[in-house]
């Protein structure tokens, strides 16, 4: 059969790489010359590159998968104010509204027009999260924010480079708004000059194959990608699948109930819909998220259980059918807040996604069957750094557990689902906030327990060395990541200040403009991966080997896995399995019905119907591993 | 008596050895098979087929292959880990990063040190080195109780902000050495003074790993060398950073000789050939079996970067040459994907069973089989003739698994799937370049290893390159590499202050101090003071920005930030085109670092001496495809080892010699230089 494009096949290899590639290098500049680490350091920042209408053609693959997206409805909306023929070549165009552009205001995006002979050849968008966009609390992130006016600036579609040069005057606007703008300055700068690289590679490559090849390729990725993408859809089984889950609490509605978010999925032959209208009203406080962002939490879900169509692009979005009602949580109106999206809407979106495709999936591919996530804890930190005598704004968070595996345990202190970034080294913070840090350390029996166990939550603890104003913006307290078919949901995520001390108070994941004192220790917990499958199939010798890692305590082996375990030699790190205590343990917990719910260590009645017939090994899921990125990095 | 300098390297198959005599020139060459486990036996055999004797070397330069194949097999010893109490995870945790988008049933590899024996004591250094809570010395006694319970071998003592203040660490390795007498200790303090956590953790983790593997294997080496080669002059290390260290060195800082043999080739070997050339800046170009090493000579300095990695998760942060491995070897497999698109790698044959053409029951189509196929590798001369191979099975498997599907011949397949593997390759060489702000044109390529040739002269051509150097014995190149460079260590002290909070006496005397410890070292090597450079630098950027840049001092006391400042604008300026004016935000020093380099007797390489016209080496033609003729074509082949000075010979061309294969399509022209290097200059540009 031979191929149907209107490219060879290696003049399309060529492009498509390439694509990618420019995309990805314009992340590693940001990494070398941003100035903030959670941009540098942190990888909060990604790249892409889109077509003259705004279809998603590729991005970086080291990059916040959250932003993926939300890049078409980005430049789309950009266009709707300022048409193509109203730009120039070295005009840049600033953009950051949650409604119109996704995500939350301190995303801010820099689209830059690609010109070719003066013609648009493409478009680049550079998205870095500013660490503070203004709003009340440094950070920006605001739990309480009964609407966007509490959170941040929002900014149009502004020309803020012209010909290459910043429009100061705009700029010193903005500055006067947010926190750190001299430090900002030098991230716009990053972000300004990943879009000139992007422009250049793109030129390079109009130079070498012309422009309308260059369009044909990206065009041609699209119907490839969509050509994979029917074939998967195609194989799964019709049907509808339904799954749902829930954000902690409304914090400023009466009685603060959880939110629900829930989805129906149907597949018909080669057709997706996803259908989200269930989902609960619009939250009062900032947890919910424009139509922009469930676009893009629900396409990361669908690429996650896809990921050889490695990289999301027009191919993906336009061939799958996304149904939302405004007004709801996951398609708020304006004015609700959406800093709280990351740790809110987005999260449950994408698991939610995933649980429904793991139903839809797991006759065909076993092994992309995939219980919930460590969600993000967005803490922030503002005061005046005693070094520089100016304010600072210190945003981090804490890694988790990942979900677990049909073939295998969870990962442990990984990043979320959501961005591929990495964290922040400890030493390097200390040296540019005033802050030290006293602890960096799994927390044990955090996992979702199942015959394959999640992973590890992460503890944190920092000690602050002057006052500071503290903001900590996270959910799955009360709603942990779920489990699938008998595993049990994780650990919780927990933060307190000063703990054993007689100031020990329990804040929450909502703590708002807290002021801390010079010497107020923090301590934050992030939450635990879903299990996958009865805790009481587990293998006891994997039971005996996380009690010697220090994973599992004794108590929790009896209490979750029935597995008695005895010290031999603690020094020599020398343990057996009491086999008969255990057999008979776990007899007897057969018996007793295991707490079902959707808390801590429960059990998810709509995850506990998630299955797989037969669950393949380790060996079989190896081949089907992809490890999409461009040649030579 | 012959006055050999002599460089071994011990490769997977082979070991080869390579010795020229300083002053008449004169060249030895020995390539026998490997000898694991021990290896020793290899280097003997091949100094003995090289026929030279411990009497004539008056130089022993070795690759430490073993170091690098221990982590890659996990073959290091048992070791423990000691690090600040509530800090148990850096090293388990790493940096949480996931080497894809969106691949989750991918897993990092397995950690060198499970969490058990990571070990915490209670101690905290502060961020400026001022003790927070004093060292628990009773919790470093339970630590070496349970290791000496636990069997453990060696010792990594890691504390966080240690490499502002090492008391703690080095007062550990004291309490370390007195319980656990035999065992090996590493503090992070010796082996990495510098900010980041995790990687300063893994890196003296590595070193602990391998250390007393690295310890016996060089005492044995040397001493098999005194008894059964009369040889006891003493043995030079190669080094990732691009030079040699002495053994007492190596044994100390075994994670400096991680994959010293790519490095070696590319900085002794391939930019000393491309300066013969006339160039400085040389693309060092190797493939192998299964994968291809690309090292960037810019302005005859290596590409260096400070965070190589052995593993995914196993970074190695000493200053090293940066090495990318690409995954386009000879094994890598081409298949055609759900969507119709034709894809080579990453999956590879490996050695076993191979390419479909070995007949070992490999049934995938692979690089070598298309190689074999468009007839560019003559299959009844595979590696030398030494092996056979059944070219059929290399057409059978292309036309079943890529050919039958888009209704191909085997041919068009081959030269399908030939182009999607350099197209992966020419992107990857263009971002090793372009991504530093240089431009491929000015460089030349310098391909080696087993078959870096047959790639070399197409890549050019796409890349834009004029002009590639083929060196005689490319299959040498680690080896020749280790009697090219020099002796070469490299000391940092952290400093970590802004421009306001520098007390210039305190830096001078710190940098003074940093240089005398560099001047130390390389007496103690033997390095005559004439013959020392020293090289002063510091590491600078904008307060606030993640990452710095190595910036060179000039000679004299530091008094201002004035030419530092000039220079780091400068370097950002070459990199990425961009500068925020000077005044912005404070610039800080995050580092200071001496570089101290020894020059070591080097021989050149020798020159032929003979002249010849290309037709002396003409063997045969025969058919081979090339794109520029859209098919088979006929082609002269050549025998490389009778190529004489002044040979001149133009494109369709093939050379054979016993360790490579060199291809030179129509458009380009070969000329032999006086040492025997295949000078191949582009004639007809692509595009």
């Amino acid at each position: 059969m031979e191929h149907d494009m209107r490219i060879d096949l290696i003049t399309f290899e060529v492009l498509r790489n390439a694509f990618v590639a420019a995309a990805y290098e314009a992340s590693t500049t940001i990494e070398r010359i941003a100035y903030h680490p959670v941009i540098g350091m942190g990888r909060d920042r990604s790249n892409a590159i889109l077509t003259p209408k705004g279809e998603l053609v590729a991005h970086g693959h080291t990059d916040a998968a959250a932003h993926y997206g939300s890049f078409e409805e980005s430049v789309k909306e950009l266009l709707k104010d300022i048409p193509v023929s109203q730009m120039q070549p070295g005009d840049a165009y600033l953009f950051s509204d949650p409604y119109r552009t996704g995500s939350h205001v301190n995303d801010t995006r820099l689209i830059r027009p690609i010109f070719y002979k003066g013609e648009i050849l493409a478009f680049s968008c550079t998205v870095i999260h500013w660490p503070d966009i203004g709003g009340p609390y440094p950070g920006t992130f605001n739990p309480h924010a009964d609407s966007c006016y509490a959170e941040g600036i929002r900014i149009p579609p502004i020309k803020l480079y012209e010909n290459n040069r910043l429009n100061e005057p705009i700029w010193k606007f903005i500055s006067l708004n947010i926190r750190g703008a001299i430090e900002r300055r030098g991230d716009l700068t990053a972000q300004f000059e990943a879009g000139k690289l992007m422009e250049k590679r793109m030129i390079e490559l109009a130079d070498k194959y012309g422009p309308e090849m260059v369009h044909i390729a990206m065009e041609e990725q699209f119907n490839y990608t969509e050509r994979m993408l029917r074939k998967e859809i195609e194989a799964m089984p019709d049907g509808e699948y339904y799954f749902e889950d829930f954000g902690d609490q409304d914090v400023l509605k009466e009685g603060k109930p959880p939110i629900k978010v829930t989805c129906t999925l149907t597949v018909k032959g080669d057709q997706l819909t996803f259908d989200w209208t269930g989902s609960d009203v619009q939250p009062k406080a900032s947890w919910g998220c424009s139509r922009a962002t469930l676009l893009g939490a629900n396409f990361l879900g669908f690429m996650i259980a896809f990921p050889e169509l490695f990289p999301l692009n027009h191919g993906v979005t336009r061939s799958i059918n996304v149904i939302s009602k405004p007004g709801t949580c996951v398609h708020v109106n304006e004015p609700a807040g959406t800093t709280g999206y990351c740790s809110g809407a987005f999260d449950k979106i994408e698991a939610v996604t995933i649980a429904c495709l793991s139903q839809a999936i797991a006759s065909v591919k076993p092994w992309r069957v995939y219980p919930a996530a460590v969600s993000l804890t967005n803490l922030c930190l503002g005061g005046i750094n005693p070094r520089t005598g100016r304010p600072f704004v210190q945003y981090t968070y804490a890694v988790g557990g990942e979900n677990a595996r049909v073939f295998k345990d969870g990962k442990s202190l990984i990043f979320m689902r959501f961005c591929n970034a990495r964290t922040i080294p400890q030493e390097l913070e200390e040296r540019w906030f005033p802050v030290i840090y006293t602890r960096y350390e799994a927390r044990k029996d955090s996992c979702g327990h199942g015959k394959r166990r999640g992973g590890f939550a992460l503890v944190r603890e920092l000690q602050v060395l002057t006052d500071v104003t503290m903001t900590i913006h996270g959910d799955r307290e009360k709603f942990p990541p779920f489990g699938l078919n008998g595993g049990t949901n994780g650990g919780g995520c927990a933060l307190k200040i000063n703990v054993g001390t007689p100031q020990e108070k329990d804040l929450g994941m909502y703590a708002t403009g807290e002021p801390l004192k010079a010497g107020d220790n923090i301590y934050y917990t992030s939450s635990g991966g879903g299990g996958y499958g009865n805790p009481l199939d587990r293998d006891p010798e994997l039971v005996k080997e996380d009690i010697m890692d220090e994973w599992l305590t004794m108590e929790a082996a009896k209490k979750y896995y029935g597995v008695v375990v005895n010290v031999i030699d603690e020094d020599a790190c020398e343990y057996e399995i009491d086999w008969e205590a255990t057999n008979k343990l776990r007899e007897e917990l057969r018996k007793k019905p295991f707490p079902r719910g959707t808390g801590e260590h429960e059990i998810n009645p709509l995850g506990e119907n998630i299955r797989v017939e037969k669950e393949p090994t380790e060996e079989e899921v190896q081949p089907h591993i992809t490890i999409a990125r461009p040649p030579g990095w | 008596m012959g006055k050999f300098v002599v460089g071994t390297d011990i490769g997977g198959t082979f070991t080869d050895v390579i010795g020229i005599d300083l002053e008449t020139g004169e060249q030895r060459l020995g390539k026998v098979p490997s000898t694991p486990p021990t290896f020793f036996e290899g280097v003997i055999n091949g100094l003995k087929r090289a026929g030279i004797t411990g009497e004539e070397c008056i130089s022993f330069r070795h690759g430490a292959t073993v170091s690098t194949n221990a982590i890659l097999e996990r073959k290091g010893v048992n070791t423990g880990l000691i690090t600040t109490k509530g800090f148990r995870d850096v090293l388990g945790g790493g940096r949480a990063e996931r080497i894809s988008a969106f691949e989750l049933d991918w897993d990092p590899p397995p950690l060198i040190i499970p969490r058990r024996n990571v070990l915490e004591v209670e101690e905290r250094i502060g961020p400026w080195g001022d003790v927070i809570i004093p060292l628990n010395e009773d919790d470093v006694r339970a630590a070496a109780r349970k290791f000496k319970k636990r069997g453990i071998e060696s010792v990594a003592v890691v504390y966080m902000d240690s490499f502002m203040n090492p008391d703690h660490e080095k007062r550990t390795a004291e309490i370390l050495r007195e319980e656990l007498p035999g065992v090996d200790v590493t503090i992070s303090y010796e082996i990495r003074p510098e900010m980041l956590e995790f990687e300063r953790t893994t890196t003296t983790v590595l070193n602990a790993y391998i250390s007393p593997i690295l310890h016996r294997y060089l005492e044995g080496l040397a001493q098999r060398l005194r008894e059964d080669w009369n040889y006891d002059k003493g043995v030079l290390i190669t080094t990732s950073g691009g030079g040699i260290i002495g053994m007492d060195e190596a044994i100390k800082f075994p994670a400096r000789t991680f994959h010293s043999s790519p490095v070696s080739g590319a900085v002794g070997m391939a930019g000393y050939i491309g300066s013969l050339a006339g160039f400085e800046n040389v693309i060092a170009f190797e493939t192998g079996g299964t994968t291809n090493n690309v090292s960037m000579i810019y302005k005859g300095e290596p590409a260096i970067t400070h965070e190589w990695k052995i593993l995914w998760n196993v970074p190695c942060c000493l200053t090293s040459v940066d090495t990318v491995y690409m995954g386009a070897g000879g094994g890598s497999i081409g298949w055609v994907d759900k969507g119709n698109i034709l894809n080579v790698g990453p999956q590879s044959m490996g050695a076993v069973p191979g390419p479909a053409c070995y007949g070992a029951g490999g049934d995938q189509p692979t690089n070598t089989d298309c190689q074999i196929v468009l007839g560019r590798i003559n299959p009844d001369y595979f590696l030398g003739g030494e092996m056979t191979v059944y070219p059929e099975l290399s057409r059978k498997a292309l036309q079943e698994k890529i050919g039958d599907h888009y209704g191909w011949t085997a041919e068009k397949a081959a030269f399908s799937m030939y182009k999607v593997a350099t197209s992966n390759l020419m992107l990857a060489l263009r971002l090793q370049t372009v991504a530093r702000g240089w431009d491929p044109r000015d460089f030349c390529i310098v391909p080696y290893g087993g078959g870096g040739s047959l790639y070399a002269v197409d890549l050019a051509k796409e890349l834009g390159v004029g002009t590639v150097v083929v060196p005689p014995y490319p299959g040498y190149a680690s080896a020749f590499g280790a009697i090219r460079v020099d002796v070469k260590h490299e000391f940092t002290k952290p400093l970590h202050k802004v421009e306001s909070e520098l007390n210039y006496d305190d830096l001078n005397k710190d940098m003074e101090e940093v240089v005398q410890q560099a001047i130390a070292t390389l007496r103690k090597e033997g390095i005559d003071d004439k013959d020392m450079t020293i090289r002063r630098q510091v590491d600078v950027k904008y307060f606030n920005q993640s990452a710095f840049f190595t910036i060179d001092v000039p000679p004299g006391e530091i008094r201002d930030m004035k030419e530092i400042t000039e220079n780091f604008l400068a370097a950002m300026q070459a990199k990425y085109g961009y500068n925020l004016p000077p005044g912005y935000v404070q610039m800080e020093i995050v580092n200071l670092r001496v570089v101290g380099l020894g020059a070591v007797s080097k021989p050149e390489l020798p020159k032929l001496n003979k002249t010849g016209v290309a037709e002396d080496a003409y063997k045969e033609t025969r058919k081979v495809y090339f794109e520029e003729t859209d098919g088979f074509t006929d082609t002269k082949i050549y025998e490389r080892s009778r190529l004489l000075e002044g040979a001149v010979f133009d494109g369709p061309a093939i050379v054979e010699q016993q360790d490579t294969t060199t291809v030179m399509p129509p458009g380009c022209r070969a000329t032999v230089d006086a040492y025997g290097n295949l000078v191949i200059k582009i004639t007809d540009k692509r595009k």
